[in-house]
């Protein structure tokens, strides 16, 4: 019994100065509507793939914007390409193209 | 020996040609899919060989369909090339006519007048020299006209014309220069020797005191070959490859060996060397509206062709179909682009649908899917099940609670084999159903249910089935005098070629006023799927003029049959009733109870503050 | 003060033009008020209780009815068909043909509620159980009973905040500032009203920025235990029994959220009017991105437009508390009387 709770809990601080921002910068630069986007969640309300997936692309874009990229291949990968997002979208974020543009992105990786 | 050294360039330059088009079409040949393949053989023996031939002469050669667009760019085309290959034609019969063999070197015919300096006083000669002479004119007509229009396009009907490349530039610079300088030559020769008629032998009296002499003689006809065979070096790399190209896609469609297959092949290859960056279709681009000008098709195939595919030249296009329907080669250009776009590296991870449960537990005639931008617009899959019920149908409605893509988006985003787990998993939940017909409400989800799907259960579109309710008296309709106008989505139109459905149903009900821009011609909304880079204010713009260019003055509502359709105009926030024809159906089964919501907008009065 | 008596026109009888009329009367000038509806105050004369402390929308309405007298003349049902203007005087026409002259016109119309039918994907005017903050106000009013179509009692009634308002999907960017705290009033009177039903808000942010308005927030959930989700809802479908399904993503908790709903209730946002639109396009007063009055600034002179002699007041330079709309009132009521002045002046000196 010589590990302590916080070894096998994780901590879910973000470290936002130890985090690598270059991915977000990169879609950002490519994609600047994502910008205005006020985690309203009527993208991830409506989206198909979120009704029955962990995806969503709020949160996945939000992480991403933290510099928290684990799981954005993984996450981003669910996406069908429906369009739904965009019709909803109250900020005009080009929500496809984010996609997109995170996928060239890990791509390039 | 009928020989001279001059001959040689134009000879170099046509076996270069030669020996560059056999080595590209044999390989374009060999990646065609075993289907289109077997269509070449199982074809080539038949009628369709000869039809093919026909509209070779028709459209190669006359140049008809661009006729249609214009007259004088029509005759232009015509004079160049039906004069060209008269030129060749008529020049082996007249060889013929003097050396009495059909298997001189290539050269003779052409330099006729070279080697056959001498009048023979044969009035067949005469004749000859006659026709040869006004077909050169003809020919001269269309260079003329060529270089005309550069400097002034609007007479050809055209608003925008293509930059052309370096290779291109200087093919067309050489092209000017073939027929005046076969001109000279055969003036010259006229005005040495005699011979030649109204054309070359008038110029060569001109000529005769001042230019005519041995050395402008030789020295005229070796020009003439060398631009012949510059042309010929710099075709295969330039857009004149669509001259012999578009010969071989002409017979490959007649064959029915063009079907697209879903990536880069043969016949992609063929479609995109016989673009001639006419640039045609680029006053039907809408992009155009926005500044968008280097996407369009023919920048396109000429990027591909030069391999400087950009992302954006690839990306930035509605594949709304307008420049498919306008080409004059009849390029499948949305086919192209779409294998242009494929992209098998994209990681794609549905294993998520394994959860979604595809049991039925009622057993339903007809299945209705209402599609992920219908649930969007629940006043189209209101008015569905409201229509299913007056008609007493045993439906299900498919997606009510969750929804699978259709899949369409992705195919059309060049992720075709990513989107399999999808149509597969909305496959099963189909054929679970035991249903025998398939409706949908959105044209995406129509169309490729329809076309790429291979489902044993027939699809409809919800017009289309409307349609058929009304035929078969079950749905009692009255018509209104409401004054509408119909906008043709891009995939149900275009794409999908359903143009009749829609308006039977629409003129059964109101006044349906037709815009002028309808049918294949018909405007995109802008919502349009394919295109992932147009901002959201960018498709509001494309939407407000289309808006006002479809809707007449006297008419205050608009009826579609697209939820993407209904959505991007109702975005624009202009004062115009936009309504979906299942809309228009249920309201008049409802015998108007639900009017108010879909005629939100009375006519604007006029003049009041 | 009575030698300087002058015409004024005032279009829109609700609050902002009552109030302007009686300061414009008090300071000595006649005024016409010309109605567009039956009789006066806007839509102030649908409402039920106003935020934040709960007063009679009546009541405030009668006492400012109750001042329409002496100099103050009111014409109802009347619909303005042009302005024109010849030297100081405006002629406005109406009704076909009639006309009144003034020195001064102030433009009160206020605004319209956004029509919730142009936001599809909730479902007003397609699922029978989606209804309006205003048409609520008229359940509260009496004029309707709280109830869903079925006359069922609501057991979960759903708030949606913004809508028609911060989307530019339906092409209002603008906050409309007053529906949050208007929602949440109406959270606390069906709570009231209907102890047993549960009430839920589902909004983006809560904007209670006025005086007291966050007191109202906490006893909605302190006394009223008035659920706040916060994501804007995306879509809604019909059950088979009449109810709502609402979806969206409830972006605190991180996941989708699905929601039944016997009755939801949209609270819809302030847009300009179809006055406004021809104002600017017909007698070039600017307007601004959202569509409302731009007056000539928006510290110093909030009621002036570059027109000479015509005035702003009220929600028609976008949305208002009652509170700030009759302080704006009062203020184009001075703006004006010092114009007056000024035209005066230089008619004696000519
Ligand atoms: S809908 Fe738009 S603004 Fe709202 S969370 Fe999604 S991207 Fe952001
Ligand atoms: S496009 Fe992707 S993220 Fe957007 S709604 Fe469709 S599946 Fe969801
Ligand atoms: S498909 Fe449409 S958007 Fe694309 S190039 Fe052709 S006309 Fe332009
Ligand atoms: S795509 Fe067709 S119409 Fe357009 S430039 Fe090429 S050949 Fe001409
Ligand atoms: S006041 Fe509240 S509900 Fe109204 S628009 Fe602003 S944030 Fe939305």
């Amino acid at each position: 019994m010589n590990s302590f709770g916080f070894e096998i809990q994780k901590d879910n601080t973000i470290e936002y100065d130890k985090n690598d921002l270059s991915l977000a910068a990169f879609v950002l630069r490519h994609e600047p509507s994502l910008y205005n986007c006020i985690q309203c969640g009527s993208c991830s309300g409506t989206c198909p793939a979120s009704a029955i997936s962990s995806y969503q692309f709020r949160k996945m874009q939000l992480l991403m914007r933290r510099g928290e990229t684990k799981h954005l291949r993984e996450d981003v990968a669910h996406c069908m390409l429906c369009g739904k997002c965009i019709l909803v979208c109250p900020r005009g974020v080009n929500t496809r193209n984010v996609i997109r543009q995170i996928r060239i992105a890990l791509n390039m990786n | 020996m009928k020989f001279n050294l001059f001959v040689l360039p134009f000879t170099i330059g046509l076996l270069v040609l030669f020996s560059i088009l056999t080595a590209k079409y044999i390989r374009w040949f060999l990646s065609l899919s075993t289907d289109q393949r077997d269509a070449v053989i199982k074809n080539f023996f038949t009628l369709k060989t000869l039809s093919g031939l026909r509209e070779i002469f028709l459209e190669s050669l006359l140049h008809r369909n661009i006729s249609r667009k214009n007259r004088l760019l029509g005759y232009m085309h015509m004079s160049l090339a039906f004069g060209w290959f008269l030129l060749i034609i008529v020049g082996h019969f007249e060889s013929y006519s003097y050396f009495k063999t059909a298997l001189e070197p290539p050269y003779i015919p052409i330099f006729l007048r070279y080697f056959q300096q001498d009048s023979l006083a044969d009035p067949l000669q005469v004749i000859y020299w006659f026709v040869m002479d006004l077909i050169l004119l003809f020919v001269l007509s269309g260079v003329a006209l060529a270089w005309y229009k550069r400097h002034n396009r609007k007479h050809f009907g055209m608003k925008k014309t293509t930059r052309h490349l370096p290779a291109d530039r200087i093919a067309l610079s050489v092209l000017w220069f073939i027929f005046p300088l076969r001109l000279l030559a055969e003036s010259i020769t006229s005005a040495i020797y005699g011979g030649g008629s109204f054309l070359t032998s008038g110029l060569g009296s001109l000529l005769e005191n001042n230019i005519a002499s041995d050395l402008s003689f030789i020295a005229s006809w070796w020009a003439y070959s060398i631009s012949l065979g510059l042309f010929f070096v710099f075709l295969p790399f330039s857009r004149y490859m669509h001259i012999p190209t578009e010969l071989v896609l002409i017979m490959l469609r007649n064959w029915g060996a063009t079907k697209y297959t879903g990536k880069i092949d043969g016949i992609t290859q063929f479609e995109v060397h016989s673009c001639s960056s006419c640039g045609i279709c680029l006053d039907s681009c809408q992009l155009l509206e926005l500044g968008h000008a280097n996407i369009q098709s023919p920048y396109l195939f000429r990027n591909f062709r030069g391999n400087k595919l950009s992302d954006t030249v690839v990306q930035n296009c509605l594949m709304c179909g307008r420049c498919e329907t306008t080409c004059v080669v009849g390029i499948k250009t949305n086919s192209v682009r779409r294998a242009i776009r494929q992209n098998s590296d994209v990681e794609v991870n549905h294993d998520y649908l394994r959860h979604v449960d595809t049991s039925f537990n009622s057993s339903p005639d007809v299945l209705y899917f209402a599609g992920c931008m219908t649930h969007l617009t629940p006043g189209i899959k209101k008015s569905m099940q409201a229509i299913f019920k007056a008609a007493k149908i045993n439906y299900a409605l498919v997606d009510e609670d969750q929804n699978i893509c259709c899949g369409r988006p992705m195919m059309l985003s060049g992720l075709a084999e990513q989107s399999l787990a999808m149509v597969n998993k909305n496959k099963e939940l189909f054929e679970n159903s035991g249903a025998q017909t398939l409706v949908t409400s959105c044209p995406i989800c129509y169309k490729v249910f329809r076309d790429e799907y291979n489902l044993n259960i027939e699809v409809l579109h919800h017009t289309q089935y409307i349609d058929r309710l009304m035929k078969e008296g079950k749905l009692a309709l009255a018509k209104s005098e409401e004054q509408v106008v119909y906008h043709d989505p891009c995939e149900l139109g275009r794409n999908s070629g359903v143009y009749d459905e829609p308006r039977r149903v629409i003129a059964a009900l109101a006044n349906l006023s037709e815009s002028p821009a309808n049918r294949e011609k018909a405007w995109c909304c802008g919502g349009s799927i394919a295109n992932a880079m147009l901002t959201s204010l960018e498709k509001k713009e494309l939407a407000i003029s289309a808006l006002g260019k479809i809707v007449p003055k006297n008419t205050m509502t608009l009826v579609t049959a697209c939820p993407l359709c209904k959505k991007t105009f109702a975005s624009t926030g202009k004062h115009i009733n936009i309504v979906d024809i299942a809309e228009l159906v249920a309201v008049n089964l409802s015998a108007g109870k639900d009017k108010r919501r879909i005629w939100m907008f009375e006519k604007i009065e006029s003049a009041s503050i | 003060m009575r030698a300087l008596k002058k015409e004024v026109v005032i279009i829109g009888g609700g609050p902002a033009g009552l109030e302007a009329a009686d300061s414009l009367n008090k300071l000595g000038h006649a005024v016409t008020i010309l109605e567009k509806e039956g009789k006066p105050g806007g839509k102030l004369s649908n409402w039920h209780k106003l935020f934040p402390d709960n007063v009679s929308a009546d009541g405030i309405l009668k006492q400012m009815v109750h001042k329409i007298s002496g100099d103050i003349q009111l014409i109802t049902n009347v619909k303005i068909t042009k302005i024109s203007r010849e030297g100081t005087k405006h002629s406005v026409w109406f009704n076909e043909g009639k006309c009144i002259q003034a020195e001064a016109v102030l433009v009160a119309v206020g605004f319209d509620l956004f029509n919730a039918s142009l936001k599809e994907e909730y479902g007003y005017g397609i699922y029978d159980n989606v209804i309006t903050s205003a048409e609520l106000e008229s359940m509260f009013t009496g004029q309707k009973s709280l109830a869903t179509v079925t006359g069922k009692t609501p057991e979960r009634i759903a708030f949606i905040h913004c809508v028609g308002s911060r989307d530019e999907k339906v092409g209002f960017r603008h906050c409309s500032s007053m529906c949050c705290v208007t929602g949440v009033k109406q959270a606390i009177e069906i709570k009231k009203r209907l102890p047993a039903a549960e009430v839920m808000m589902f909004y983006m942010d809560l904007r209670m920025h006025g005086r007291f308005y966050e007191d109202l927030y906490l006893e909605a959930q302190e006394k009223h235990h008035i659920q706040f989700i916060r994501g804007r809802l995306s879509e809604s479908s019909e059950n088979p029994d009449g109810s709502l399904l609402l979806k969206a993503d409830d972006t605190l908790a991180g996941s989708p959220i699905k929601v039944k709903a016997d009755l939801m209730v949209l609270l819809l946002g302030f847009v300009p009017t179809d006055f406004h639109r021809k104002m600017g396009e017909e007698f070039g007063v600017e307007i601004g991105s959202d569509g409302f009055f731009s007056p000539c600034d928006a510290h110093l002179d909030t009621n002036s437009v570059k027109t000479n002699g015509i005035f702003v007041a009220g929600a028609c330079t976008g949305a208002k508390s009652l509170e700030y709309t009759l302080a704006d009132a009062r203020s184009a009521s001075l703006k004006i009387h010092e114009f007056l002045l000024q035209t005066t002046s230089a008619n004696i000196l000519n």
